[in-house]
């Protein structure tokens, strides 16, 4: 495994960017950074997707614990302080140091594998948002790796499942603030998949979800409510592009479908901004097709818009607002301006980075209300949004 | 200080006396004594004499010295506070216990942030069996079960160096 991660280090190849999570406030993820032309659009996983945290669901050996724990003499957390003060300590220790955690002592682990901890992060402005970044190697596998903004640090992720280790064109989203969830795809073998797997930040451990109903890869997909939508893409067979549509609820556990696509498509790009999920892909005769899905009519209406017309990959709704490259690099980034219904600059950071595909930026994502760059070679740009004068910028290479 | 000048009678300051475990009296200025909302709470209830049977007279004047000198917090001085809770969080886990025991009684929310916060990076970096001898915590894991945790987060581990010291 360890040569994995070792080659992976030393490939600049395509990868898909996941936005933070760990125990975080709010996210989006976006990916394949190889999507550069519509026409690439058959060849790489494309779009953006919008994840929303909301609370962990409790689970039910929550309360069996707590029972467990009272009719048991247990040793105190911390020797010398009650335990809700040696709590209020601990839940102040930085996400990164978590792991070590666990390994100090049984009851350290039982406190980190609850709830209850990472919901007093929560409520005391401790949770963090870190940056999901997947990575292609030269050998095709994939794997993940995880930036800690506050200690700028780059950390690998369990190798993924088996299943996942070489798919293509399979979404990714964050729900419920702290779960990473992969589905859909294609295997170089087995083809599309239904299968649905998610890392979770808080175990740091791959888990199996419910598969989605239909097989399908180069999909879009985005979260609206903690709720994960999927819709069009492709599949093996006679029908080879998808209108359907789906909908994951993760309290429920359950896909369900949704309304239909107007057309078939393999969407390219995708954001939810103004309550409604946009999605920009190529129809079955490569024609390129906008659709907007809105989720409170459980309807999709074809959208003609100005918006929809100048929008490329990569982009991000934050604050209300939409934004994109205005160059590759991100040196130089649009809004789209409601008003006059038209993208205009945005910042000129006057920072060209250069022109090679090193540097071009692969995917935006939100991190504690700035918004971050993420570029091919896994360096890092922030930028304040709310001060454009004030521009941040930061560089991060991967090791 | 900005506060309750309701209470402050003719531009005399209010005092009020503070009477730790042991028996000692402090009296203190009633703007300085607010910072902490249990004694808020009893001096809107009409009290001017707090005794303080959680809290000895080591600790609480530890808190009074935290509590003047938060008293003086005016935009201009941040980097002296700053400097004097760097100071303030030193001392023996013991002391260090016995103030956020205190802290949390009197509800003095500033003072507990500081200390937990305290507390908690004094694990940063430390390597697992530094912050069990740091906090006095027995190893209840098997070799086998410890090995087993392990795995689990090896890939949280690699390239991490450890401090194996106990400061």
């Amino acid at each position: 495994m360890d040569q994995t991660i070792e080659r992976s280090s030393n490939a600049n190849r395509t990868f898909r960017v996941q936005a933070p999570l760990v125990d975080s406030v709010s996210c989006y993820c976006n990916v394949d950074s190889g999507l550069k032309t519509v026409a690439g659009a058959r060849k790489f996983v494309s779009g953006s997707k919008l994840c929303i945290q909301s609370d962990i669901s409790s689970h039910a050996h929550k309360t069996k614990n707590s029972r467990r724990e009272r009719s048991r003499v247990q040793p105190p957390l911390l020797p010398g302080l009650p335990d809700d003060l040696a709590i209020a300590c601990l839940v102040r220790v930085p996400h990164v140091e978590h792991s070590k955690l666990r390994l100090v002592c049984k009851r350290w682990y039982r406190l980190l594998a609850g709830n209850f901890f990472y919901s007093q992060r929560k409520s005391l402005g401790m949770a963090e948002e870190w940056v999901y970044v997947v990575k292609r190697d030269r050998d095709r596998r994939i794997s993940w790796h995880a930036f800690d903004p506050t200690y700028q640090l780059w950390q690998p992720l369990p190798p993924v499942p088996g299943d996942y280790s070489e798919a293509l064109g399979f979404g990714c989203a964050v729900l419920s603030g702290c779960h990473l969830y992969l589905f859909g795809g294609k295997d170089p073998i087995k083809g599309s998949m239904r299968r649905v797997i998610f890392y979770n930040a808080r175990t740091n451990k791959w888990y199996r979800a419910p598969d989605m109903l239909r097989r399908r890869h180069f999909f879009g997909s985005c979260v609206i409510n903690n709720c994960l939508y999927v819709a069009g893409g492709e599949c093996e067979g006679i029908q080879r592009t998808l209108r359907s549509a789906e909908v994951f609820d993760p309290n429920r556990k359950r896909w369900s479908f949704i309304a239909d696509m107007s057309t078939a498509m393999v969407p390219f790009i995708g954001v939810v901004y103004d309550g409604k999920w946009f999605v920009k892909g190529l129809g079955s005769h490569r024609e390129v097709l906008s659709e907007a899905y809105n989720p409170d009519i459980n309807a999709w209406s074809p959208v003609n818009s100005r918006m929809v017309a100048g929008w490329r990959n990569p982009s991000i709704s934050m604050n209300g607002r939409l934004y994109a490259l205005d160059c590759r690099d991100g040196c130089k980034l649009r809004v789209y301006d409601e008003s006059t219904h038209s993208w205009i600059r945005f910042i000129d950071s006057k920072l060209h980075l250069g022109s090679s595909r090193a540097l071009e930026a692969a995917a935006l994502v939100p991190l504690n209300g700035k918004l971050c760059i993420i570029h091919n070679n896994m360096s890092i740009s922030i930028v304040d949004v709310s001060s454009p004068d004030n521009q941040l910028t930061k560089f991060r290479l991967y090791k | 200080m900005a506060s309750s000048s309701s209470s402050s009678k003719t531009g005399l300051k209010k005092m009020l006396t503070l009477k730790s475990s042991d028996g000692d009296e402090f009296e203190l200025e009633e703007s300085i004594v607010i910072q902490c909302q249990t004694i808020k709470h009893m001096v809107e209830d009409g009290f001017s004499l707090i005794p303080l049977q959680n809290v000895d007279t080591k600790t609480l004047t530890k808190i009074i010295e935290y509590m003047k000198k938060h008293a003086e917090k005016t935009e201009s001085n941040k980097e002296e506070i700053k400097n004097f809770n760097k100071e303030f969080v030193k001392g023996s886990f013991d002391d260090q216990f016995e103030l956020v025991s205190a802290a949390n009684y009197l509800h003095i929310n500033g003072l507990m942030d500081l200390l937990c916060q305290s507390i908690a990076d004094r694990i940063n970096n430390k390597s697992v069996r530094a912050v069990r001898e740091i906090f006095n915590i027995s190893n209840d894991y098997t070799p086998d079960e410890e090995e087993k945790v392990r795995d689990e987060h090896k890939w949280a581990h690699e390239g991490g160096e450890f401090d194996e010291s106990l400061d």
